[in-house]
């Protein structure tokens, strides 16, 4: 019984870290850059509602991703504008693009989509590796968006470490003035960060749409980008280590479902296994003390300053 | 130089494009509140007396307009009372926190409006400062009234433990593992009483249902909802009880992926929504409680400080919706338990707990279903 548990347990948690998974790899290749996305939130928020809308008319879950992704990309290009063209403060502008993205999604749902669900989930079983014990049910039992978010990892990975991209990122994302010697193109570079970057996110917030019915409800997201910050922090900026983050967030969220079942958690108080992730997420922000921020992150460069 | 000013010409030209996107926003907005409220002041002014002013009333809920769900609900009952009388409405929706309440409820306060029903039952104490701050306004809230209640105001109560116990018969009767849970939202008695009334309703035809249930502190949070229903699948339950909003559409999700799982979602007949995992909907009938309450208000019926409890009797559409193409699960002879046992409860054969009986966790797997008369 006890196994089944276990099972259930780590099967909820991937399926619950995937979405965070998706914003802290595309995070993370924007902090890297310089660049502090505070506008994670968001961006996820429009990437959901672009997958919710496309995926409901056009009962296409392929049509509601390629939406979200779209959508990733101009919010990457709208926040390009803002803070690498104009320098804005990257801090209040990101919470500002969160806000307007919640108000924004709100109205357009409600006038356009409603409370229209797809007719479909995106649940996917792999046929034989499914029915492993155990791992088929927590790896191979889950959304397309979850089988793709692990892939996700490894070529995030190679990106930021075995590329000339993932190089000149790093270097301007520490010395952007450097960089700018050698000839990189800070802002150009910057910008393309921070499209390939809201492009994972939205998928993140496309994969919430995906996972459950394919409906769009305000605040859909629920904080999850918020938590993806927390998730980079910990994870220091290396994508395999946030993928292990966001799983411990994910198991973390899951056990208050499972904890009857578990004795030695059946008598601790609800609230406070609904209080673990977000305990977790201060411990990251303590771990945080810590970490070493890329340099210039959320510093405004201008071309030729000091 | 130029640099510099290539940089304000964007500022100028960014600064003009959230202008416009922040009013086509705002239009939006702007017109979907005035679909429930103007649509009916104007027909009323034509209908009015020339020299009289239309009353003005107000909605304050969570949820929205068209969520087919709680929201919902309470629009078309405030539409109807609106249409019927003259009056002006104007809804706000989509108010989740007790702050948003007060902030609106003092805006409407502010520009005289002579009635106004904040829809959520956590928000009695924001009710009740507005109703001493704004005292030409009658302030009406979901929720059961305290002692010594001021006058501008009034209290509603569809005793949703009587529907919910209804659910939960349909429920005993169709679980195929003697299993039924619920996910809910908040953990509250006016909320609490719901599933544990269903527990109870199961236990009232099927000795032999255990119960179990999660509380998910969100009615939004549709990931939550799917990964508590599937956390309550696990432990093998076949009927789930939807007491939220959206997050209704992770249960939705969570049934699609396993075999034989229904979902009962609250507020609204949601059988359109998912056919295939939806059994049945279970109904308080809140549009004839928003309309009969608006009415009395506006009509001057309304005791100070009165509390209007609704009953299943009050509410015709109370109970549980059609089972549809679902009724097979139950068959006839269930579907004509269900309905026998609404009438019981109509008639007060049956007795469901009130809230302060069954308001509290655990209480619906305690109490004697023959003690209440099944």
């Amino acid at each position: 019984m006890s196994g089944g548990v276990f099972t259930t347990l780590f099967a909820l948690g991937v399926a619950l870290a995937a979405p965070l998974l998706w914003a802290a790899l595309g995070e993370l290749i924007i902090e890297q850059s310089g660049v502090l996305n505070i506008g994670i939130e968001g961006v996820m928020l429009i990437g959901a509602f672009g997958c919710a809308y496309a995926y409901v008319r056009s009962g296409s879950m392929v049509a509601g991703i390629a939406t979200a992704m779209g959508c990733g990309a101009a919010c990457g290009l709208v926040l390009a504008l803002l803070y690498v063209r104009l320098g804005a403060d990257q801090i209040v502008t990101g919470i500002l693009f969160s806000v307007i993205a919640l108000a924004g999604t709100t109205v357009l749902a409600d006038r356009l989509l409603g409370t229209d669900v797809a007719e479909k989930t995106g649940q996917l079983d792999i046929p034989g590796l499914s029915e492993i014990p155990f791992f088929g049910t927590v790896l191979f039992s889950q959304d397309p968006l979850v089988y793709a978010a692990i892939v996700a990892v490894p070529l995030v990975s190679y990106l930021m470490s075995g590329t000339w991209f993932g190089l000149y990122v790093r270097a301007i994302g520490a010395r952007p003035r450097a960089g700018e010697t050698a000839g990189i193109g800070v802002r150009a570079l910057r910008t393309w960060a921070l499209v390939i970057g809201c492009v994972l996110t939205a998928i993140g917030g496309a994969s919430l749409v995906v996972a459950t019915s394919g409906g769009f409800s305000p605040n859909l997201t629920a904080g999850r980008g918020f938590i993806a910050l927390a998730v980079v922090v910990l994870a220091r900026w290396k994508p395999l280590w946030a993928a292990a983050a966001a799983l411990l967030f994910g198991v973390a969220q899951a056990l208050q479902f499972v904890a009857d079942e578990l004795g030695f958690l059946a008598h601790v108080p609800s609230d406070v296994l609904l209080m673990l992730p977000y305990l977790l997420t201060v411990v990251a922000v303590v771990f945080a003390a810590g970490s070493r921020y890329p340099a210039a992150c959320g510093v405004p460069y201008r071309p030729g300053s000091a | 130089m130029k640099d510099s000013t290539g940089t304000y010409a964007w500022r100028l030209l960014l600064a003009a494009l959230a202008v416009v996107a922040v009013l086509a926003i705002a239009a939006c907005g702007d017109d979907n509140k005035d679909s429930s409220g103007d649509a009916a002041s104007t027909d009323d002014t034509s209908t009015a007396a020339a020299d009289e002013t239309p009353k003005k009333i107000g909605l304050l809920t969570t949820g929205t307009q068209n969520d087919k769900n709680w929201g919902e609900a309470f629009t078309i009952g405030a539409k109807a009372a609106a249409d019927a009388s003259g009056a002006k409405l104007t809804v706000v929706d989509n108010l989740n926190e007790p702050p948003q309440y007060a902030q609106q409820g003092a805006s409407l306060g502010q520009e005289g409006y002579d009635m106004v029903l904040m829809a959520l039952g956590t928000i009695q104490e924001v009710q009740l400062k507005l109703a001493k701050q704004f005292p030409d306004t009658l302030w009406c809230g979901y929720g059961i009234a305290p002692d010594n209640a001021p006058e501008n105001t009034c209290f509603v109560d569809a005793l949703q433990e009587q529907a919910a116990f209804l659910g939960g018969v349909a429920a005993g009767l169709a679980t195929k593992t003697n299993v039924i849970g619920a996910v809910n939202g908040f953990e509250f008695p006016q909320l609490t009483r719901q599933p544990e009334a269903y527990a109870l309703g199961a236990r009232c035809v099927n000795p032999d249902v255990t119960f179990v249930q999660k509380y998910i502190n969100s009615w939004t949070d549709a990931a939550l909802g799917k990964a508590a229903a599937k956390g309550l699948i696990s432990q093998k339950a076949d009927v789930l009880l939807a007491p939220l909003t959206t997050a209704t559409n992770g249960l939705i999700a969570a049934a699609r992926e396993s075999d034989g799982v229904w979902v009962m979602p609250e507020y609204f007949d949601s059988n359109d929504t998912a056919k295939e995992v939806i059994l049945t909907s279970v109904l308080f009938d809140l549009q004839t409680l928003a309309e009969d309450v608006y009415t009395k208000g506006l009509n001057g019926d309304l005791k100070p400080g009165e509390m209007l409890p609704y009953t299943l009797a009050e509410l015709p559409d109370g109970g549980v919706a059609p089972f549809y193409e679902d009724e097979a699960v139950l068959g006839a002879d269930g579907v004509a338990k269900v309905d026998e046992i609404k009438q019981k409860i109509i008639d007060g054969d049956i007795k469901v707990p009130s809230t302060d009986e069954i308001g509290t966790v655990g209480t619906g797997s305690k109490i004697d279903p023959a003690s209440i008369g099944c």
